[in-house]
């Protein structure tokens, strides 16, 4: 299963935060791409306004799902593809590797995808015997090194050339050299081979279309028609929300996908695959399979709070632009999807209280929902989780992450409502921090039940004299 | 040898898939039951006014097309892609064959190119062109069924070609984006595995934007015919990757190098 992490958050933050080359790398990203986006954005002919539009076409797809996955799947299988339907990671797994025995896979070259690695599918292969290569650049280079990706889109984005030189003089057997071309061409080299001899391709899904019944798959370096193309047998997997209605949806979709992503203005390929080759066609794979993903999704979808998130398609323009992804990277939030959508989706994949500190780390500035190129409210569900933290949810099974927290703030609430009460609540405060220590005007640490307060910032010490106090003194004057 | 699946035995919807369906109507709060027929205007329902639209689609003016190819050369300048404007098939027959002398095969010595077996590629000559050139040149053509021997025949070919040749169905101008459908005579491969890729294709096979591409493949009769095929293909560029470090490089897994030809005079079809 996937190594989930999220109980690490703080001490995998503060980590990254400390590494300065991963701090260069994150602010290369954010830079580039976040106002690149936005400016494409702007320059579309319908201008921002185009992702309400896209908002309404997902939320159509995803109160339809009932009807819009049976269609594709009906539509594939008249084709003569396979279609799968798995409720959770294992069901996936196990149904690949039933395909993979039955055709003596000994080696699969895979495409770049999110859901495989929330389903750990390169793991149960792996441990089946069967050879696992990632084909994405980015995707190859952290399988070669033994990490994770630490952004959806660009994952190996925290490594540098210099590390990526080092990686493949070792493991390629290649003159050490730092050219990004050369690199490339060393990887194209190696990969090909593998396309070559798979037996079978692996790949996500984009965005399937219900009308037509075809999964998309996009990519720029073609990796992905390679694997899709290539070996005999093609597996697609899905997750069950990633199907749209309409044919004509994908104009607007894909227009804000590519903008989105990497601010192009279309990705280099997207393939519509709708079936295993015909008897008169003279390549494409003889098999077609198609593994749509429930894995936790339909419990997000009965959660009309939550609903919402399931319109995401995964460009990672919320990662770009959040102020918290840009210190501490992906790998901080202990879980595939990192970012304000993977601090929205990943509580609710692994449990709340478990990855508590991924909603809570996020600033609620506003950024993602501004960048999302489906108009998704990610800080209103990122303090709906936050809710959920502080009054417990039976439906979600949240106990109180902090029950001291709820009391504070009734006392704090009773305090309030009294104003003798607060005014000797006040006076003692001010007596009480004469006691500790100051730096440049600020109080660094509280201790006590309040030290939690002071554990990431410092606190301004309460004014000698208070604001209604002056504003009295000031009229006496007058 | 894998037994190909053929299309006499759909799957039929199992239990696991009832469930599963089951499982996302009790989620969406509706009855739970056999899947629902769709509500009208769920999927694309064709336009009153479809017919209007799709012959101004078709019947451009001439101004029109020579905009969009404008519009295509300039958004291909911008993602590394190579347009010339050509007059006839024999000048491009004639481009390909000096691009040919120009440049030199990425795996090995021998300089192989592969084409499609296609109505507007077969007018290139090619054959004839390159017939005093060390140069091999498969064209790929198919039969039905296609046995094993020629799928692999052409995969071999495909390995040792540094070039492939192919048309395409449609150009989207907006994002410099070719459209293409497999067919028997068309395999996909070969604007694939080759280091660089040909592409010719007509001036009236340039459209406007994706939104004129999915009419037309929604209502145009000849488009409905072929449906998306199995496999629809589209390429926006060279092979490309940002992975290391965003540094853009070009030939990442598919060609280096894209190369359009586009014929501007009308096509005589032989008959």
């Amino acid at each position: 299963m996937v190594e989930i992490e999220t109980e690490y958050y703080r001490q995998n933050a503060a980590k990254a935060i400390d590494n300065s080359v991963l701090q260069n790398a994150l602010s290369n990203v954010q830079d580039r791409l976040g106002p690149a986006t936005a400016r494409m954005y702007e320059e579309l002919p319908e201008g921002p306004g185009l992702r309400q539009k896209a908002h309404k076409i997902r939320e159509v797809a995803i109160n339809h799902l009932d009807i819009l996955l049976p269609r594709l799947a009906s539509k594939i299988r008249d084709r003569g593809g396979r279609v799968y339907f798995a409720k959770d990671a294992a069901a996936a797994s196990a149904y690949c590797l039933k395909v993979a025995r039955a055709n003596q896979v000994k080696m699969v070259v895979k495409g770049k995808s999110m859901v495989t690695e929330e389903i750990s599918l390169n793991q149960a292969l792996e441990t089946q015997g069967i050879e696992v290569n990632e084909t994405d650049l980015g995707e190859y280079i952290i399988q070669l090194a033994g990490e994770t990706p630490s952004h959806i889109i660009a994952p190996a984005i925290h490594k540098t050339r210099k590390e990526i030189a080092e990686l493949f003089s070792l493991k390629l057997g290649i003159d050490y050299n730092e050219d990004p071309p050369i690199l490339t061409q060393a990887a194209r080299k190696a990969l090909r081979k593998k396309f070559l001899e798979a037996d079978m391709g692996l790949s996500g899904c984009n965005l399937a279309c219900a009308q037509t019944g075809h999964i998309t798959t996009v990519s720029n370096e073609g990796n992905i028609r390679m694997s899709t193309t290539m070996p005999k047998i093609h597996m697609a997997f899905m997750g069950m929300e990633r199907v749209v209605a309409k044919l004509s949806d994908h104009d607007i979709l894909f227009r804000l996908l590519s903008r989105a992503a990497a601010a192009q203005n279309m990705a280099g390929y997207v393939s519509y695959i709708g079936g295993p080759r015909t008897k008169d066609q003279l390549d494409g794979p003889d098999q077609f399979h198609l593994v749509i993903i429930d894995n936790g999704r339909s419990r997000i979808l009965a959660d009309p709070e939550f609903r919402e998130a399931l319109y995401c398609i995964r460009c990672a323009a919320c990662l770009n632009v959040c102020p918290a992804y840009g210190k501490i990277g992906g790998h901080a939030y202990g879980y595939p999807y990192s970012g304000p959508i993977g601090a929205v989706i990943t509580p609710l994949f692994v449990g709340i209280n478990r990855a508590k500190d991924l909603c809570c780390g996020e600033p609620l500035c506003g950024a993602c929902k501004k960048a999302c190129s489906m108009d998704i409210d990610l800080p209103r569900m990122l303090l709906a989780l936050r809710a959920k933290l502080a009054d417990g949810d039976p439906g979600w099974g949240v106990t109180r992450a902090n029950p001291m927290e709820k009391f504070a703030f009734r006392i704090w609430s009773l305090v309030i409502k009294n104003r003798n009460v607060y005014d000797l609540a006040l006076r003692a405060g001010s007596l009480f921090q004469r006691l500790l220590p100051q730096k440049n005007g600020y109080i660094p640490a509280i201790p006590f039940v309040l030290k939690g307060w002071t554990q990431s910032r410092d606190i301004k010490p309460l004014a000698p004299k208070n604001f209604l106090t002056t504003w009295k003194n000031r009229k006496n004057k007058s | 040898m894998i037994p190909p699946l053929t299309t006499e035995t759909p799957d039929p919807p199992d239990a696991n898939e009832q469930e599963f369906i089951m499982t996302l109507q009790r989620a969406l709060g509706k009855p739970v039951g056999p899947v629902r027929e769709a509500p009208t205007g769920l999927f694309d329902t064709r336009p009153a006014d479809h017919e209007n639209l799709l012959a101004a689609y078709l019947n451009k003016t001439q101004t029109h097309r020579n905009r969009l190819l404008d519009t295509f050369i300039a958004q291909a300048g911008l993602i590394n892609m190579q347009v010339f404007p050509v007059k006839n098939t024999a000048e491009a027959g004639l481009g390909i064959q000096e691009l040919i002398a120009q440049t030199q095969p990425e795996w090995g010595t021998q300089k192989s190119v592969t084409a499609w077996h296609h109505p507007l590629i077969d007018q290139l000559n090619l054959g004839e062109r390159l017939a005093d050139e060390d140069v091999t040149l498969y064209t790929t053509r198919s039969s039905t069924p296609v046995d094993a021997i020629l799928r692999q025949e052409l995969r071999q070919h495909l390995i040792q070609s540094y070039m492939g040749i192919t048309s395409a169905d449609f150009c989207v101008a907006q994002s410099a984006t070719l459209v293409m459908r497999t067919r028997p005579d068309q395999p996909r491969a070969v604007s694939l595995v080759p280091s660089i890729h040909v592409a010719v294709i007509t001036l009236d096979q340039i459209m406007e934007s994706l939104e004129e591409l999915y009419f037309r493949l929604n209502w145009d009769p000849k488009e409905q015919a072929d449906g998306l095929t199995n496999c629809m293909t589209f390429i926006s560029g060279p092979s490309k990757t940002g992975d290391i470090e965003l540094v853009m490089v070009h030939g990442a897994h598919g060609p280096r190098q894209l190369i359009t030809y586009v014929i501007t005079d009308p096509i005589i079809t032989p008959v």
